[in-house]
């Protein structure tokens, strides 16, 4: 599926609690705490901390013979769920793990990717060669991988319940990297395991720092034995990001900031300690629901968010809105809103292909600070001068 | 026999006059009271005295003319109208079928304007056409419900006018339905969780995005509606005592009949378009309406619905909006909340209320 949804600001709550609820009722009864015992002497834990600095959701430890990546809590909503995956050479034996423990055959050659994130990873890596599935490929941006779909190279294998098994387990892939938005997705990962197919879960986009996001790309850097050049690819990237934070916390102002489109009268915020939240805050504005501690978005009064961000200096993330007639068309009364008399609406789909995949969700995962120095032009036009905007765009008139 | 029970339909009107005016003031007394009530309620606190200001003069707070005038006012009037039209439209449609519980949807009015919205919502992710937000515009959302349960009313008419049995018409439309339903679901199942989602709280009903032009079309084809209803008031009391007999004293029916349905789908088919499929009022105020007049007589019933219709809908809507807090319900839920136990009720006691209907 594309995963524009699943990080947009408008969160899937109702129905994937009723997925949750309906389908898979006591379905997460395995996997519970494996727990990081120690193996025995035939393989010795070489590093104890890889050096995990924003992201909350995995970790990975070093032992002489392999690696092993525990993710804890792998889709929203759940809890004391721990997989661990041990990332091992083909020849390495391993007899002496510890029970519940999944075995992924590094490096890996053939990877089946669920969602567009997992592209801009791949891609971060240096390993979208490696592709041979897509999931929901009219979304997808990267010039690359569409020229291999076009030539058959690469295979849509569907999206969502519409996943082809039989396509998948023509592939012969060495691994299917999926996420969870509940925890159905243990259904289909039992099921491709059953065919013999080692399933991944990446939880990148239950990371709401723009960072700790990225930094779920040292996952797929241990898939292929990559780590130290992403590594320090990514504390390349991680440096950028900060250096901009910085110039952008010296500016005089401080901005306020709306986000999203109303739905009918409801209006989908994310909470303050939200992706977009962290974004707003770091490149120097203030996000208007910034004392919201949440992540998940709150279904607000449309008039209630009327009343508190008539005033905002910008208002950021429109949907798909290209021009302002497309958000009126939404509701007339957006009018009424400050951004649009003062011609501050800024939306992040400057890169989006013909059936509205969002380059945003795909390469911006792993150009936080390309995002970051764009907002900050936004928001402090003073600072970055000669910066011009990648992810995001000026939304005008027609 | 049917002299005697056709008598006692048009003396039941007379009986008791006073005792309605009594009811039909504190109905009206209450309707005007929950309707300032609710332009009172909401998540922003503003003084009664800052609405009348905003209400009818230009010089009150600007923040409160706009939220006043172009959030409250609106929602509330939307409120009063679907409470009207999806009464009326549920009144007319147990007398048709002579049924407790049918509602105004079950011509299938709302699953074919369900479908027109989930092939513009849903259908738009799996084409080729995207080309901007056109799918997701205010206008757009009304229009494709319309068409939608437009075709199903076609349907329904065309059978209608070849199908004697009236039962078969209601089997018809519920099968029509669940064929449309069908076709929902497949289009569900295939689309993206975004678009599922914007389907889904289209499904969940608003009153609230209602803009004061679509009101316009609101007041229109509720005003149309319901003055058919009145006209048809004589006629559905004679469908009272059973189709055959009605044919029998000079009815045409089947020219009644589509009448009925026009009015229905006019009054449900716009609410639906611009509110989503708002559930229960239709089947419960009837019941509601028939319980405080103790009557099935149109002349009374008719009025009687629709202040019933506004009253329910009307606190409902307050309920949804959660006045004090930011967020808000969905009025479907609050509205099917209210609904069940009164469906409940109606479904124990329905030896009694089908002697009613």
């Amino acid at each position: 599926m594309n995963r524009p949804f699943t990080c947009m600001s408008m969160r899937f709550g109702p129905v994937k609690t009723w997925l949750t609820i309906i389908l898979f009722t006591g379905v997460i009864s395995c996997r519970q705490n494996v727990g990081n015992q120690e193996l025995d002497n035939a393989s010795i834990k070489i590093g104890g901390n890889s050096g995990i600095k924003y992201a909350k959701g995995f970790n990975i430890e070093y032992f002489s013979d392999h690696k092993r990546i525990t993710i804890f809590n792998p889709w929203q909503g759940a809890r004391e769920i721990t997989i661990t995956y041990c990332l091992a050479d083909e020849g390495t034996n391993l007899n002496d793990l510890p029970e519940e423990t999944e075995v992924i055959r590094v490096p890996v050659e053939r990877i089946i990717c669920m969602s567009t994130t997992h592209i801009g990873m791949l891609d971060f890596t240096g390993k979208l060669n490696t592709l041979v599935g897509v999931s929901g490929s009219v979304y997808i941006n990267n010039s690359w991988v569409r020229n291999h779909l076009d030539d058959n190279q690469i295979l849509d294998i569907g999206y969502d319940q519409n996943i082809h098994y039989e396509k998948i387990v023509a592939l012969k892939p060495d691994l299917v990297m999926t996420y969870g938005v509940g925890s159905e997705v243990t259904g289909y990962i039992n099921k491709l395991k059953e065919l013999g197919i080692p399933v991944i879960i990446n939880g990148d986009y239950l990371e709401q720092s723009p960072l700790a996001k990225a930094e779920w790309v040292k996952v797929v850097a241990s898939l292929y034995g990559s780590n130290e050049l992403v590594n320090r690819k990514f504390e390349l990237l991680e440096k950028e990001y900060h250096e901009v934070k910085k110039l952008a916390a010296k500016a005089t102002t401080k901005p306020t900031v709306m986000i999203g489109l109303p739905w009918k009268d409801a209006w989908y915020i994310p909470g303050g300690n939200s992706f977009a939240a962290n974004f707003i805050r770091d490149a120097g504005g203030s996000f208007i629901w910034e004392d919201k501690q949440s992540v998940e978005a709150i279904p607000f009064n449309i008039e209630a968010v009327y009343e508190q961000a008539r005033d905002a200096d910008f208002w950021i993330n429109t949907g798909i809105a290209q021009s302002l007639e497309d958000i009126l068309s939404i509701d007339e009364r957006l009018i009424d809103f400050k951004p649009v008399i003062l011609g501050t609406i800024y939306n992040n789909n400057n890169i989006i292909n013909e059936f509205g995949g969002n380059d945003y969700w795909e390469s911006g995962i792993m150009n936080p600070h390309k995002i970051l120095r764009d907002l900050t032009k936004i928001f402090h036009p003073g600072i970055l001068p000669d910066h011009q905007l990648v992810y995001y765009k000026k939304i005008n008139s027609k | 026999m049917i002299n005697q029970s056709v008598d006692q339909l048009s003396r039941i009107g007379y009986n008791g006059k006073k005792r309605y005016i009594l009811i039909f003031s504190g109905l009206a007394v209450l309707v005007i009271f929950l309707f300032l009530l609710d332009l009172f309620l909401g998540s922003v606190k503003i003084s009664f005295a800052d609405i009348l200001r905003s209400l009818f003069t230009d010089n009150g707070n600007p923040e409160y003319n706009t939220i006043v005038v172009k959030f409250r006012l609106p929602r509330t009037i939307t409120a009063i109208l679907a409470g009207f039209a999806l009464s009326v439209s549920g009144l007319q449609m147990q007398t048709v079928f002579r049924n407790p519980l049918a509602g105004p949807f079950v011509l299938g009015i709302s699953a074919g304007a369900s479908l027109g919205v989930a092939i513009l919502v849903m259908g738009v992710s799996t084409s080729v056409v995207f080309s901007g937000i056109y799918g997701l515009g205010n206008w757009a959302i009304a229009l494709a419900a319309c068409i939608g349960s437009g075709i199903i009313l076609f349907m329904v008419l065309a059978v209608s006018i070849r199908v004697r049995d009236i039962m078969t018409i209601l089997i018809l439309g519920i099968l029509f339905g669940s064929a449309t339903s069908a076709l929902v679901s497949i289009l569900q199942y295939f689309s993206s969780e975004s678009m599922l989602k914007a389907f889904m709280v289209w499904t969940m009903g608003s009153l609230g995005s209602v803009s004061v032009s679509q009101l316009h079309i609101l007041v229109i084809s509720t005003i149309i509606g319901i003055l058919i209803c009145f006209g048809l008031i004589k006629t559905l009391n004679l469908m009272l005592i059973g189709e055959n007999y009605a044919r029998s004293l000079g009815l045409n029916i089947k020219l009644s009949r589509s009448l009925v349905f026009i009015s229905t789908s006019l009054l449900a088919g716009t609410v639906t378009a611009f509110c989503g499929p708002i559930a229960f009022i239709g089947i419960a105020v009837p019941h509601i309406t028939r319980m405080i007049f103790r009557t099935s007589d149109h002349r009374i019933l008719v009025p009687g619905t629709m202040f019933t219709g506004a009253i329910v809908l009307l606190v409902s809507d307050m309920i949804s909006q959660l006045p004090g807090y930011d967020i808000t319900l969905p009025i479907n839920s609050v509205t099917a909340l209210l609904g069940i136990p009164i469906v409940i009720v109606i479904v124990i006691r329905s030896k009694k209320i089908s002697s009613f209907v």
